[in-house]
């Protein structure tokens, strides 16, 4: 195994294998991933920082079978500190991925993907968000996202809320609507239920709001379940294990919208690291909103 | 309740018995339902060949001895060969219980008397006093079981034993590399003393059925129920936040709006 010692924010660090091929597909290394995550620290860390994170490691690469860390290894460096969640199935100590040595540490052990929970670690039964995963099942596919984002959009409108969408990384969308008010999980998941049902009435060929695959087939799966206060949904900015190194990108409503039109949203939206990297400042800001916004429900009684 | 009534013979005693379950199923499995109309999917026997669902009427038995050879055999011609049920539980030995190793017990069975409850109370007094256990061999359900009786509290328990053939020795499994040093068997004994204990039927509970029931209970409030078409009345969901149908009729009319514009 070669090793070597990196400082990070002057924290000492040891690296391992940075030569090991983890995408095979394209030949990129782990060095790439270890580079990808030290350059969009600052990007991805904001949606890490005090929350309890799920790692999903790939220590063989991105096309194994990888699998989730939840509880914090212990052999963590000392000076790296956990999230403690109670769950209903016992407590969890969630890594805590509070700065870019943190981060780094993480991706040395092969976690390609970060799946943080929907909430902070300090109010675990308050979500920050309320978040839809758009699904497609083949041959439904990118194209039938965006339009069914779009019916979103128009939903969320009429109930005066504002989402912002980010790529899955894969053929899917995921839309976020910042919330960061008084909220349970229980209301989250039952108004986002409310919103699949309808869409699935609307239009039952091409959508459905449950989670069998078979009855998936040609239509976009509306994910509402992951508003749950022990569900995870892959991080804005982190990698995915995919046969190439794509990253879950924040897009703008324009660039969706053109990507439908050009015919090709496939390759339109897809971003790999460097084009992610390329173009940093500007995905920050698409996705800024989300950190913040304040906005409320709409009143259930 | 009773699924074999006769008596427990030995020397100049019997006792009229009757056989009870003691297994009580606390487990609830899953049905399969056809996911397009929650109808329960049945199981059928189907002829590849054809590929036709069989009626029991146009079955029969065959036995394999090779591939795709079978001899015919009539139910009749099976039955004759089944042995016939024993009206009595005739004991052979009694036998000291620390000497049937637990690996030969199958399942419990309870015994209640039928008759005058003395000579049953005796038969378990005596049996729990001298730690021994009654061998028998009889017939049930047109099989022939190995039974120990013996006692469990005030209850006579037959416990159906596994045959010696069923079972491998554990000889031919374990792996065999050498002497075992007796210091280190000590230490080992040593180590195992640390956590000498009581055992309390209690600390076994079925924590994955736990789970489970408590999953179904939280997806029926939330999510209600499912019927297959024309059958029973599905239940709504309760959840606490049940959505006011304002927001479903708002959420309507922003659609049917999009549609419109779409047109």
């Amino acid at each position: 195994m070669t090793r070597s010692t990196v400082q990070v924010d002057g924290r000492k660090l040891t690296v391992t294998n940075l030569d090991k091929v983890f995408y095979p597909a394209c030949g990129f290394t782990k060095a790439g991933v270890l580079d990808y995550y030290n350059r969009a620290s600052a990007a991805i860390l904001p949606y890490l920082v005090s929350r309890p994170v799920s790692l999903r490691r790939f220590p063989d690469g991105a096309e194994t079978e990888g699998f989730f860390e939840k509880n914090c290894p212990d052999y963590r460096p000392d000076w790296m500190g956990t999230h403690r969640v109670e769950h209903d199935s016992g407590p969890i100590c969630y890594c805590g991925l509070d700065e870019p040595a943190a981060l780094l540490w993480a991706a040395n052990l092969g976690a390609l993907e970060f799946h943080p929970l929907l909430c902070g670690a300090g109010e675990p039964t308050r979500p920050d968000w309320m978040v839809f995963d758009l699904d497609p099942g083949a041959p439904a596919g990118l194209a039938d996202c965006i339009e069914v984002a779009f019916l979103l959009r128009r939903m969320l409108a009429a109930v005066d809320l504002q989402a912002w969408v980010k790529t899955s990384g894969g053929k899917g969308l995921h839309v976020y609507v910042p919330l960061h008010t008084d909220v349970s999980f229980d209301q989250t998941k039952s108004v986002a239920r409310t919103f699949a049902r309808t869409l699935e009435k609307h239009q039952s060929q091409r959508i459905t709001s449950v989670m069998k695959k078979s009855l998936r087939a040609g239509k976009v799966f509306v994910d509402w379940s992951q508003n749950d206060s022990h569900k995870s949904t892959v991080a804005v900015f982190s990698l995915r294990a995919r046969p190439l190194p794509s990253v879950s990108t924040p897009v703008s409503w324009d660039e969706l919208s053109a990507a439908n039109e050009s015919g090709d949203p496939d390759s339109d939206l897809q971003f790999l690291t460097d084009d992610v990297l390329a173009d940093l400042d500007r995905r920050v800001e698409i996705f800024a909103p989300v950190l913040e916004l304040r906005q409320k429900l709409p009143d259930l009684d | 309740m009773a699924m074999w009534k006769g008596t427990i013979s030995f020397g100049l005693v019997a006792v009229p018995i009757q056989i009870l379950p003691a297994l009580r199923s606390h487990r609830s499995a899953f049905h399969m339902l056809h996911a397009k109309d929650n109808s329960p999917v049945q199981r059928r026997m189907i002829c590849p060949a054809e590929n036709v669902f069989v009626h029991p009427e146009h079955q029969q038995r065959g036995y394999p001895v090779g591939d795709d050879k079978y001899v015919v055999v009539e139910d009749e011609e099976v039955k004759q060969l089944e042995p016939k049920r024993s009206e009595t539980i005739e004991i052979e030995s009694f036998v000291d219980l620390d000497e049937v190793d637990p690996v030969y017990f199958d399942r419990p069975y309870y015994i209640l008397p039928t008759g005058p409850a003395k000579p049953y109370r005796l038969l378990v007094e005596a049996l729990g006093e001298s730690n021994r256990a009654g061998i028998a061999k009889f017939v049930m359900h047109a099989r022939e079981h190995l039974v120990a009786l013996r006692a469990v509290g005030d209850a006579l328990c037959l416990q159906m034993l596994r045959f010696a053939d069923e079972i491998r020795p554990g000889d031919d499994v374990a792996p065999d590399e050498g002497k075992l040093a007796k210091k280190d068997i000590d230490a080992m004994t040593r180590e195992m003393k640390k956590l000498y204990g009581d055992f309390e039927p209690g600390m076994i509970e079925d924590r994955y059925q736990k789970r489970i029931d408590k999953l179904i209970k939280k997806l029926r409030k939330t999510e209600g129920t499912v019927s297959p078409p024309g059958s029973a009345t599905e239940e709504a969901p309760q959840v606490e936040h049940q959505p006011a149908r304002d927001l479903i009729a708002v959420l309507e009319e922003s659609l049917a709006e999009a549609r419109g514009e779409d047109e």
